[in-house]
């Protein structure tokens, strides 16, 4: 007990400044006494104040879990119903198609020109954009292995890995992304030459199947979009 | 008895009906409230009537749009979309703009007024900052200001994205890309205000509900609570140039409506620094009557705009592509400087702490940006004023204050050059990555040289001798509407 307390303990003669019963026996000086043998406990000072202190505690403990038990729902609201395809999107021997469904030929663009193409549909997998280029066969650095380019040809995830944006412009040799201009370069494997984004557009491996359209020969290597190291 | 009295007598007995059951007169000393005649001081009406059109206009707009982004086939009157396969949102919007009586103005207008409203606010912002009103005992008030502004964006942002054309889904998509790059609470977060990963068919009713209900909610709410502290704590005034004669206040609001020249022989001098009192037009009916010429001129430049200026022009921009990203995108100008941190924010820029990464998306989008609203919620707890501040005052006498926010401004200003810096670049000639290390610099210098410049030109590297303010008009503040302001600090009623 500290000395707060100690200021409001009743005086030993019983006169404190709370309500004095009536049918109490007066004191000298006209004034009803207590006698602090019948004194209720309930008006001693040092209990009141504890049976306060108790009853805030119990409040607060009360009041916080009522208001916490009415926000737990909201973890509800994270809940996501239209769950993401996860696996992968090109597998060996996945043909690439255009726009319009169309198998890519291996001379349907020439070296410095670029086409959007998506993996072939099949169950789970809709749009994955990805973005074909086409260079001199020896335009490639070493970064880029040779088994991921065939004639020229070399395909990247289209989804920039800043903010998920199309990469859809180009400068020159170089892919840029329109919304905050990073700029990836496709001859070194979608290196980041430029730009906020984090990491190189994953490469997609390819190869011209015996038929002479474009195929996948696996996914991209690496994670496609924002996030993901 | 003549018609006009009849008229009268309705009108008192109907005046007497509301009044005994709502005591109207004991409210009426209201109407005395004074309004000091700054015009400066109506760009806060301004936003507030722009709120009022926003949320009529808004209400008509929610009875077309159609909150999906599930494909349906266009069968309405542009014919460029006939028999196409659109997001049900491209869809209502499309149908709203050409085929609903009077909707094109209507959206149209709400788009300016969402313009309106924002740029409103941010010269209101300006214009109490460079006077010095956010200062003791106006804090509060500045922190409630200051989460308008934030939700009148946020507002806007998800507004744009409703119509799901080509634009507003890259806005989405960089705005969920954004909030799932917040370290630890990015995917729920995202997952909260975006109902799943980017592009889902659970974000559009999001955004709707957000937009619709969630924030006007909150706006109005906090327009309440800022209106409430403004009549609590009476209006700033403008320095006085000189004593001022007023009608007695306090005698009745007879005397008080009795317009700028009522002096009625009971005129007092206000004393020239006398701060106890306000000196300005009564609430009624003369700042009623400016209040209504602000809204129907609000309502005149809106209906212009609106008639006369296409915007987001959603028939050109056509619906959502998930495969391609159109060249030229941006967000609205006020987006603008946060969209410019996002451009300007080095991918090294990202790192980990404790094994939390932070990407540059994040410091670029989210981190930057909020570190200005923090430098302004906390502005006013750095340049304090011990005492209650009742006049403003001139931006000259305060080369500090005046140089961080000119500093603040440019910021804002180049962060906005460098979020357009595509067409910076095309108007120069060169390309995005040759302008950027430019941009980065100037972001940095030219704040700090303006700042320093505007510090300089002030006299704060001088003796720091205060200045006299100024003299600014007076001629029209000599209105009859004296405000006792309340003295927090000492009883200085001389009522």
């Amino acid at each position: 007990m500290g000395d707060d307390t100690t200021d409001q303990r009743p005086t030993r003669d019983g006169t404190d400044d709370r309500d004095l019963c009536d049918a109490c026996p007066e004191n000298d000086d006209g004034v009803a006494v207590e006698p602090s043998i019948f004194r209720p406990f309930w008006k001693d000072a040092r209990a009141e104040l504890k049976r306060r202190d108790y009853a805030k505690v119990l409040a607060t403990v009360g009041g916080v879990t009522a208001v916490g038990s009415l926000a737990a729902p909201v973890a509800g609201l994270t809940r996501v119903f239209d769950r993401k395809y996860q696996g992968p999107v090109y597998e060996e021997g996945i043909p690439l198609v255009d726009d319009a469904g169309e198998r890519i030929a291996g001379d349907r663009i020439a070296p410095g020109e670029q086409l959007t193409v998506f993996p072939e549909p099949r169950p789970g997998v809709e749009d994955a954009p990805t973005l074909l280029v086409r260079f001199g066969e020896s335009a490639y650095g070493d970064q880029v292995r040779d088994e991921y380019t065939v004639g020229g040809y070399a395909a990247f995830s289209k989804v920039c890995t800043h903010a998920g944006c199309m990469v859809a412009d180009r400068d020159g040799d170089v892919l840029v992304c329109p919304c905050h201009s990073g700029r990836f370069d496709p001859v070194t494997g979608g290196q980041v030459v430029g730009g906020p984004p984090p990491r190189a557009l994953p490469q997609l491996p390819i190869t011209l199947s015996g038929d002479g359209y474009l195929v996948a020969t696996g996914d991209f290597q690496g994670p496609v979009g924002p996030g993901g190291e | 008895m003549s018609r006009i009295d009849a008229a009268t007598d309705r009108a008192e007995s109907a005046y007497d009906w509301v009044d005994s059951r709502l005591d109207l007169d004991g409210g009426s000393d209201f109407l005395g409230k004074a309004f000091p005649a700054e015009d400066s001081f109506l760009l806060g009406e301004v936003a507030l009537f722009c709120f009022g059109i926003l949320v009529a206009t808004g209400t008509f707009l929610a009875f077309f749009y159609e909150p999906s982004n599930a494909a349906v086939e266009y069968t309405g009157s542009v014919v460029q979309y006939q028999g196409q396969e659109v997001p049900a949102a491209f869809k209502s919007v499309l149908n709203i703009t050409y085929d609903v009586p009077f909707g094109m103005f209507l959206r149209r207008m709400h788009h300016w007024a969402a313009h309106l409203f924002v740029a409103s606010i941010a010269l209101h912002m300006l214009r109490v900052f460079f006077t010095g009103a956010y200062r003791n005992p106006r804090e509060p008030n500045w922190v409630v200001g200051t989460g308008l502004a934030g939700l009148a964006m946020f507002a806007a942002y998800t507004g744009y994205s409703l119509p799901y054309d080509e634009f507003a889904s890259t806005a989405v998509g960089i705005g969920y890309n954004v909030a799932a790059s917040v370290p630890i609470v990015g995917d729920p977060l995202a997952s909260i205000v975006f109902g799943g990963q980017f592009p889902t068919s659970a974000t559009i009713p999001r955004l709707f509900f957000l937009h619709v209900f969630l924030i006007p909610a909150a706006i109005a709410g906090l327009i309440a609570v800022h209106m409430a502290i403004l009549i609590r704590q009476k209006h700033t005034e403008a320095q006085r140039d000189e004593d001022v004669a007023v009608a007695e206040a306090g005698g009745g609001t007879a005397e008080r409506a009795g317009g700028p020249e009522a002096t009625d022989g009971g005129a007092r001098l206000i004393d020239r620094d006398d701060d106890s009192v306000v000196i300005g037009l009564p609430a009624f009916p003369n700042q009623a009557a400016v209040s209504a010429v602000v809204f129907f001129l609000t309502m005149a430049v809106l209906s212009l705009l609106a008639g006369l200026l296409p915007v987001h022009n959603i028939a050109q921009y056509g619906p959502n592509d998930p495969a391609s990203t159109p060249s030229l995108v941006m967000p609205d100008w006020f987006l603008m400087w946060g969209y410019g941190f996002l451009k300007l924010t080095p991918s090294w820029m990202s790192f980990d702490v404790l094994g939390i990464h932070v990407s540059s998306e994040f410091v670029g989008g989210l981190l930057l940006p909020s570190l200005v609203f923090v430098a302004v919620v906390i502005w006013p707890f750095v340049d304090r004023a011990e005492e209650p501040e009742h006049f403003t005052r001139n931006y000259l006498d305060r080369p500090f204050p005046t140089a961080v926010g000119i500093v603040g401004v440019t910021l804002v200003m180049i962060a906005s050059i460098a979020g357009m810096d595509v067409i910076v670049a095309e108007i120069l000639g060169t390309s995005t990555a040759a302008l950027r290390p430019y941009l980065i610099g100037a972001l940095v210098l030219v704040p700090a040289a303006a700042g320093t410049l505007t510090y300089a030109v002030l006299g704060g590297f001088g003796d720091g001798s205060e200045r006299e303010p100024p003299s600014t008009d007076g001629a029209d503040r000599t209105g009859s509407s004296t405000d006792e302001s309340p003295p927090p600090t000492e009883g200085s009623s001389d009522d």
